[in-house]
């Protein structure tokens, strides 16, 4: 009687061509731990790369209501803004501060904040609530303070009752909010849209250097290759 | 085989996913702050950068060598090393994406459609490379 060649107890057939011999268990431990590894290392750089650091008005430099630099600078930057879009934050946060330190409080240029709110209701609000916070010159303490606290669009994040609350932080107090609630500015900010539409401005963060137009999130390299040939 | 196929396919579609996302963030269409979706807000929020390098770019990376891993694993008695690599690949591929799907919800507070779909790209494939890792044990 002929038998059959029998597996050992436990063995397994050889798969079809092609998965035969899959990776070993050390193998794959390796390649795991090389994967955590990895991923741990990125995380912790990203976060220690990314705490955030507050852009303060840096002392002595000249700010009047929407302008900060010197009235006698070189250059002249219009940037139009929503205060709600995310690029205009990432302008704020990532480039304005080398701009103000190495541009502005040196004298050679100024940079001029036009609202062009078209996000929604809480443009509009937060545009009135930084010329309201204009009237003690603390225009660009709150534009900071708004960049950094951005949230979703219309979500609430600028509502009046949360604009009053974030300006309380920053010391404005009752005439801020009486400011805000009539809607003193309200026009002023639609003024400074509309105008930007007749420039020609359809996205944000739209800037003017000297009259040059030039859209989207500026890196600071981007800046300074603009601005050198212009200051000197 | 056809999980293999799937694997390439799913690499695919999160490669085209993430080079959308490398091409929006170096063409300056985050500047335009237009649409209903949070990619916007995602991608210009801090953590839109690894360093120097953009979260998109490093997922591009990711599912450049997934695809190349996955696509040599098409041919006949493909070395076991490849399907190590993908393995290792895709674990840290989803481990990240999980990592950055916490960011997107608990502290941007904004999803990201696109990123979504380049997340579960890359689970898909993980997914399949751990079914394939049992075919094969």
């Amino acid at each position: 009687m002929s038998r059959r060649p029998r597996r050992p107890r436990g063995a397994r057939a050889a798969p079809p061509h092609g998965s035969s011999g899959g990776p070993d268990r050390r193998q794959l431990l390796i390649a795991a731990a090389i994967a955590v590894v990895a991923v741990a290392g990125l995380i912790t750089f990203a976060n220690a790369q990314s705490a955030p650091p507050p852009p303060p008005v840096a002392s002595g430099i000249r700010v009047a209501g929407s302008v900060m630099g010197e009235p006698t600078a070189a250059v002249t930057v219009d940037e139009w803004a929503d205060l709600q879009c995310p690029a205009c934050r990432a302008f704020a946060l990532g480039t304005e501060p080398q701009l103000r330190t190495a541009y502005i409080a040196t004298g050679k240029v100024r940079i001029v904040f036009h609202h062009f709110a078209f996000i929604g209701q809480e443009s509009l609000w937060a545009g009135e609530a930084l010329e309201c916070a204009g009237e003690p010159n603390r225009f660009w303490d709150l534009h900071d303070r708004l960049y950094a606290v951005q949230g979703g669009e219309n979500t609430g994040t600028f509502s009046k009752a949360n604009l009053e609350k974030i300006a309380s932080d920053l010391g404005l107090g009752p005439g801020f909010n009486s400011c805000l609630e009539t809607d003193r500015y309200l026009q002023r900010v639609k003024d400074d849209t509309n105008a930007g539409q007749a420039k020609g401005v359809t996205a944000t963060p739209t800037f003017f250097v000297n009259g040059r137009k030039l859209e989207g999130v500026l890196s600071f390299d981007q800046l300074r290759a603009i601005l050198d040939p212009l200051v000197k | 085989m056809n999980r293999r196929i799937a694997a390439v396919a799913l690499a695919a579609i999160g490669l085209l996913g993430s080079a959308y996302l490398t091409w929006v963030h170096y063409s300056g269409q985050l500047a335009l702050c237009l649409g209903a979706g949070g990619c916007e807000t995602v991608q210009a929020s801090r953590y839109a950068m690894v360093g120097p390098a953009p979260v998109a770019v490093l997922g591009l990376a990711a599912f450049v060598v997934a695809l190349a891993l996955a696509r040599a694993r098409l041919r006949p008695d493909p070395p076991t090393w490849l399907l190590t690599g993908l393995f290792g690949v895709t674990l840290a591929g989803t481990l990240f994406a999980a990592y950055l799907t916490y960011l997107e919800l608990f502290v941007i507070g904004a999803v990201c459609p696109w990123c979504v779909v380049v997340d579960s790209a890359m689970v898909a494939v993980f997914v399949l490379t751990l079914l394939e890792l049992r075919g094969s044990a």
